[in-house]
């Protein structure tokens, strides 16, 4: 998948006139009935698939404003991530497939999404429970093997309106049915002649429908972790703070005047700590100062009993930058520095 | 904020041995690194998973990172990796989950040998008070666009991948940078403070730069 289409995660909804010609291949009960889109989007499609029909509408979406729309327009639904969705089996008895047509990165191994929701959902059907798969002819390929264990009566259908035709869609219905393994190679067998057959009918919506079993009200529980709420809460996290010296700067500038004039240890203390930086000086002497603390580590060694032990000694001290107006710089750091070629001099952040 | 999917990264770690196969993954809401070199490292997840990673970084093993756009990069911290902990305690839940900031030996020694990591290259205000404060260099707020832009020219600032940030590295030590702004100075390029007293500079929480590092 393109770029382009990741971020918008893969949503293209379906077109409204294929809604309206998948709507005459389903007769819903008049018991009432659990019907499931596990990838919804706005909720759009699920709606005009069971226009009329007494069911539950249920719904999953990752994306939050979609699934915020879906919530408003009366689908009970998850936000967040399919695969973190639990439900039991044999809940729904619909299940309106249109997942993101891209592959999983990673995680499973970089299958195709339509196998991935399919393996993920088919067991919440009940026996009887009707399949609608609108995916790209090609797809169907990778996922014969589950459906003809677990599905039968298979009808494959082209899509006609344009958009469709782009991404070569096609909408596969089935019916949710133990498959017994005397069965197996003929489901599959039929499956796949289905599938490939020379040329495809096209979907006009005036084919006999599929009669969609009743089913109680379901439940969808969401195991994964609220990532919105949780993204929030990292930023306030404690361990933020403790990288706060390596990463941000100090702040080190104090303003203000003493209430009595500050004699000279009080000035040299305010110097060393940082707190008075700033421009001083006049005329060709005006220039800026600004003071740190550096750690110096001398490493020496002694010979002790045919040992060697290297001891390291840290000493910290100060420095003070200097910028003229004219561009002179200056560095005035004490005489230890020159004395002890080998010191190790550490950054004011790991001095602290 | 919404849509977090769309911006956390993804961690993965994998280990083998004769008994037992690892498997596990957290979410990565920040990362700062430089091609294999992983130098920060914000994730979160459950008790047992951020042990695991935790554990794995200080034995210096190596993991895969996926982006949010979906591409792959083996990453390793090296020795001596620093890990920072914390919880994040939802309110609908009732235990807690653990949070860390893993860091590198080099990130940790900010502005030592010769390199400045910048967390937001976006932010100039920022990225030239990072780089001020952490090589100690006498200098006013205002220099910043001038000297950063020159340093971007001369890829002496170089941007780094990232998540949940835009970070960058500034390599150059704190004695070319005085001679930078000196040089700056002495042309009139910058303009010196009119008033003797102190600079002010902007303050900055983590919080809010982190916030703003995540809509950039």
């Amino acid at each position: 998948m393109r770029n382009v289409a990741r971020i918008k995660l893969g949503y293209y909804p379906l077109p409204p006139s294929e809604g309206e010609r998948l709507r005459g291949l389903l007769k819903f009960p008049t018991e009432g009935a659990s019907v499931l889109d596990p990838c919804a989007g706005t909720g759009a499609a699920l709606h005009q698939l069971t226009e009329g029909a007494i069911v539950e509408r249920f719904a999953i979406e990752l994306d939050a404003d979609r699934a915020q729309r879906a919530t408003e327009a009366g689908i009970t639904t998850v936000h967040g991530n399919l695969f973190d969705v639990q439900a039991k089996s044999g809940s729904f008895s619909f299940l309106y497939l249109n997942p993101p047509y891209d592959s999983e990165v990673a995680a499973f191994g970089n299958k195709r999404m339509e196998l991935l929701f399919l393996q993920r959902t088919f067991r919440w059907l009940v026996p009887g429970g009707i399949l609608l798969m609108v995916v790209p002819h090609a797809q169907l390929e990778d996922c014969t093997d589950l459906l003809s264990d677990a599905f039968s009566r298979f009808q494959v259908f082209r899509l006609t309106d344009p958009e469709s035709e782009r991404f070569d869609q096609v909408a596969l219905i089935a019916v949710r049915t133990r498959v017994s393994g005397a069965d197996y190679e003929k489901n599959r067998e039929f499956l796949i002649s289905t599938i490939w057959q020379k040329s495809l009918p096209l979907l006009t919506g005036e084919e006999p429908p599929y009669n969609v079993p009743p089913s109680a009200s379901a439940e969808l529980f969401y195991r994964g972790l609220p990532l919105d709420e949780v993204e929030g809460l990292v930023l306030s996290s404690a361990a933020w703070n403790k990288t706060r010296s390596f990463l941000l700067p100090k702040e080190e500038s104090s303003v203000g005047r003493p209430i009595t004039p500050l004699h000279g240890g009080h000035v040299g203390l305010l110097c060393t700590a940082g707190l008075l930086n700033g421009v001083f000086g006049t005329e060709q002497e005006r220039h800026i100062a600004r003071w740190r603390t550096v750690k110096y580590v001398t490493t020496f060694e002694e010979k002790i009993d045919g040992f060697t032990e290297v001891h390291k000694r840290e000493r910290f001290s100060n420095e003070l930058a200097l910028v003229y107006e004219d561009g002179r710089t200056l560095v005035l750091t004490d005489e230890k520095k020159k004395e002890n070629k080998d010191a190790e001099r550490t950054s004011e952040a790991r001095a602290a | 904020m919404q849509n977090a999917h769309l911006r956390l990264g993804r961690l993965e770690y994998q280990r083998s041995s004769v008994k037992t196969q690892t498997h596990i993954f957290v979410h990565v809401s920040q990362y700062v690194g430089e091609d294999e070199q992983a130098h920060l490292l914000s994730y979160f997840g459950n008790d047992a998973e951020v042990a695991a990673v935790t554990a794995a970084i200080q034995e210096n093993h190596r993991f895969d990172l996926i982006f949010p756009d979906g591409k792959k990069q083996r990453i390793g911290f090296g020795s001596d990796a620093t890990c920072y902990k914390g919880n994040l305690n939802l309110p609908k839940q009732k235990k807690s989950l653990r949070h860390i900031v893993a860091v590198s030996s080099w990130l940790h020694a900010n502005g030592g040998a010769g390199r400045t990591f910048l967390l937001n290259e976006d932010a100039e205000d920022l990225a030239w008070a990072t780089l001020v404060s952490l090589q100690g260099l006498p200098a006013d707020p205002r220099w910043g666009t001038n000297i950063l832009k020159t340093l971007r020219q001369e890829n002496k600032l170089v941007s780094l991948a990232g998540i949940g940030c835009t970070p960058a590295v500034v390599h150059a030590t704190r004695q070319e940078l005085l001679e930078r702004i000196g040089q700056a100075c002495s042309t009139q390029v910058l303009p010196f403070p009119e008033k003797n007293g102190p600079i002010l500079w902007p303050s900055f929480e983590v919080k809010d730069v982190l916030a703003q590092g995540m809509s950039s």
